[in-house]
């Protein structure tokens, strides 16, 4: 599902994000990937997603090298990933309901199939109930859920999380992991940075550790 | 929390490359959705696109009200038929019968509408009651005036005129032709270069619009930088995110074009008392008329689809340079 082959990153300013990075993740498998502030997780992350371009090696994604993906099919292979954002990226001009429908009307699902399937996203991160607020209104963790609802909402083959636990206590973490994990059970990839050290011991799964973007360990 | 239900084994919009066919129905759908937000936001906010629409309304009414008023002197110039008639004077010892023959020599031509036989005691009775020197003129011993034919031609263009001319100059009874084309002609010539310059305004005036809606919906644009990088973030293409604001397009050019036909029809009709008073002046029935109930749809769809063109000309390359 996702392949990385010897992948350096170089951002623009000089600074060496990643450094000869290699590792596999296969269908259905749930990983978490671990290391200090600024040891790159943002930016492996980031690369699947094809937000970046990686400077050496490949990434391939769904069988795809990304470095020779046509500009014109980067908004469809970003389609086929859930992904949850570090510092949520809600749109904040809209409703909660909204917002988690976006990938729904990206992807121009017919508009009764994208109420079913929002509300159905917002139940399993329990805000059915906030559907029509506004984001600005909701707490930290609210809109880190609206967040996951959102990345789940297309049921993806591949869900990508930012810290997706970072400003949630440990109840509503433990439900969002085994929200993760059903996910997993019917065969969905899964990929989540964290540096939550409880996290990583309550929920046992293969764990790769970045230290200055390199991968010191895989297990 | 819910159980999840069993995954995508059949293939979803998301999981596939291009736009399903089983979707197309309801794209319409989606359109409407897309179409009603966007006047919803642009209702929103009537201060700013109210302004745009004022400019788009006003820029087009100008060139629409120059060539509105010369194609209706154009049209009305059948009705200055007299100014276009041809009165050709014989000479004085030329008999009735002679003239005659030439008056129906004339009216078997083509380009002849009407002619009109004043012989010379007709003329002489004529202008003796209109001047009011009946004695004096009775008492002359030899009628002064000639007798004269008073042709309308069949249009009333300079060709026509010209023909008729050279025609009565064939004939060797005729001493002297007299017409009023020239005048006719030269107004034709104005007519007509104040035409072509409303067509010329007409096209800067279209370029100039496509630049300032272009320029207003780019700041919509810019204004939203950060709502566009996150939907790029889900897989948004640009032709996705630039829908809305090509509705926005759409709206403000069919506003703009609606005001205007507004306008029009208000300076019209303003104009319109003082308009009869200068034709009756000229024995003219001239009347200005405005435009039809399909010339002003038509002007709304020219608006509305400038709006559209000034949209996706200008929001496709602005979308392009934000990324995700
Ligand atoms: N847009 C950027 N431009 C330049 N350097 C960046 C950028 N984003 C991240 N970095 C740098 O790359 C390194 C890895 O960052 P990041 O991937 O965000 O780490 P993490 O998510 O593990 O905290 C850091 O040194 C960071 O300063
Ligand atoms: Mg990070």
């Amino acid at each position: 599902m996702i392949k990385f082959d010897n992948v350096s990153m170089r951002y623009p300013q000089g600074l060496d994000a990643l450094t000869n990075v290699s590792f596999e993740i296969n269908k259905g498998e749930m990983v978490f990937l671990t290391g200090h502030s600024g040891a790159g997780k943002s930016t492996l992350l980031r690369l699947i997603l094809a937000l970046e371009q990686c400077s050496g090696g490949e990434v391939i994604v769904n069988g795809a090298n990304l470095g020779r993906l046509p500009r014109s099919r980067i908004p469809f292979h970003r389609r086929q990933i859930g992904a949850v954002f570090q510092d949520h990226q809600l749109l904040f001009d809209r409703s909660v309901g909204a917002n988690v429908a976006l990938p729904l009307e990206i992807a121009e699902f017919p508009p009764t199939e994208v109420q079913r399937r929002v509300r159905a996203a917002l139940d399993k991160v329990g805000l059915l109930n906030k559907e029509r607020m506004l984001p600005a209104r909701l707490s930290g963790g609210e809109q880190q859920r609206v967040g996951i609802a959102r990345a789940v909402v297309n049921r993806p083959r591949i869900i990508l999380a930012d810290e997706p636990t970072g400003n949630l206590d440990p109840e509503l973490s433990a439900e969002v992991m085994s929200v993760f994990e059903q996910f997993s059970h019917v065969g969905v990839s899964l990929l989540i940075a964290s540096h939550d050290k409880s996290l990583l011991e309550n929920f046992q799964h293969r764990t790769l550790a970045l230290d200055h973007g390199r991968l010191i360990s895989d297990g | 929390m819910a159980k999840i239900k069993q995954p995508n084994t059949k293939r979803t919009p998301a999981t596939r490359g291009g736009a399903p066919s089983q979707f197309s129905h309801s794209r319409i759908v989606v359109h409407r959705k897309v179409a009603s937000e966007s006047l919803r936001q642009l209702l929103r906010a009537p201060g700013t696109s109210g302004l745009v629409v004022v400019v788009i309304a006003v820029a087009m009414m100008l060139p629409a009200l120059l060539l509105l008023l010369t194609s209706n002197l154009q049209a009305n110039m059948g009705s200055v038929e007299k100014a276009a008639q041809i009165t050709a004077y014989f000479y004085l010892a030329v008999p009735d019968d002679k003239a005659l023959e030439v008056s129906e020599r004339l009216q078997s031509m083509a380009e002849v509408a009407d002619v009109d036989y004043v012989s010379a005691s007709d003329a002489l009775t004529e202008f003796s009651q209109a001047s009011g020197l009946g004695a004096t003129l009775q008492s002359l011993a030899q009628n002064p005036l000639p007798s004269a034919l008073i042709i309308t031609p069949a249009r009333s263009s300079p060709d026509t005129a010209n023909t008729i001319e050279q025609s009565l100059a064939t004939f060797e009874e005729v001493e002297f032709v007299q017409l009023d084309y020239l005048w006719l002609q030269r107004l034709e010539a104005l007519l007509s270069l104040v035409n072509q310059l409303g067509g010329l305004l007409l096209v800067l005036v279209a370029i100039g619009l496509i630049v300032i809606i272009g320029n207003a919906i780019r700041v919509g644009v810019e204004s939203k930088r950060e709502e566009i990088r996150i939907i790029k973030q889900f897989g948004g293409a640009d032709s996705f995110i630039a829908r809305p604001f090509l509705y926005t397009g759409l709206y403000l050019g069919a506003a703009g074009g609606l005001l205007a036909c507004i306008l029009l029809l208000l300076v019209l009709s303003s104009l319109g008392p003082a308009v009869a008073e200068v034709a009756s002046l000229y024995d003219s029935d001239f009347q200005l008329i405005g435009l039809s109930v399909l010339e002003n749809l038509l002007l709304i769809t020219a608006a509305a689809g400038l709006g559209w063109v000034s949209a996706f000309t200008s929001v496709l390359r602005k979308i392009a340079t934000i990324s995700a």
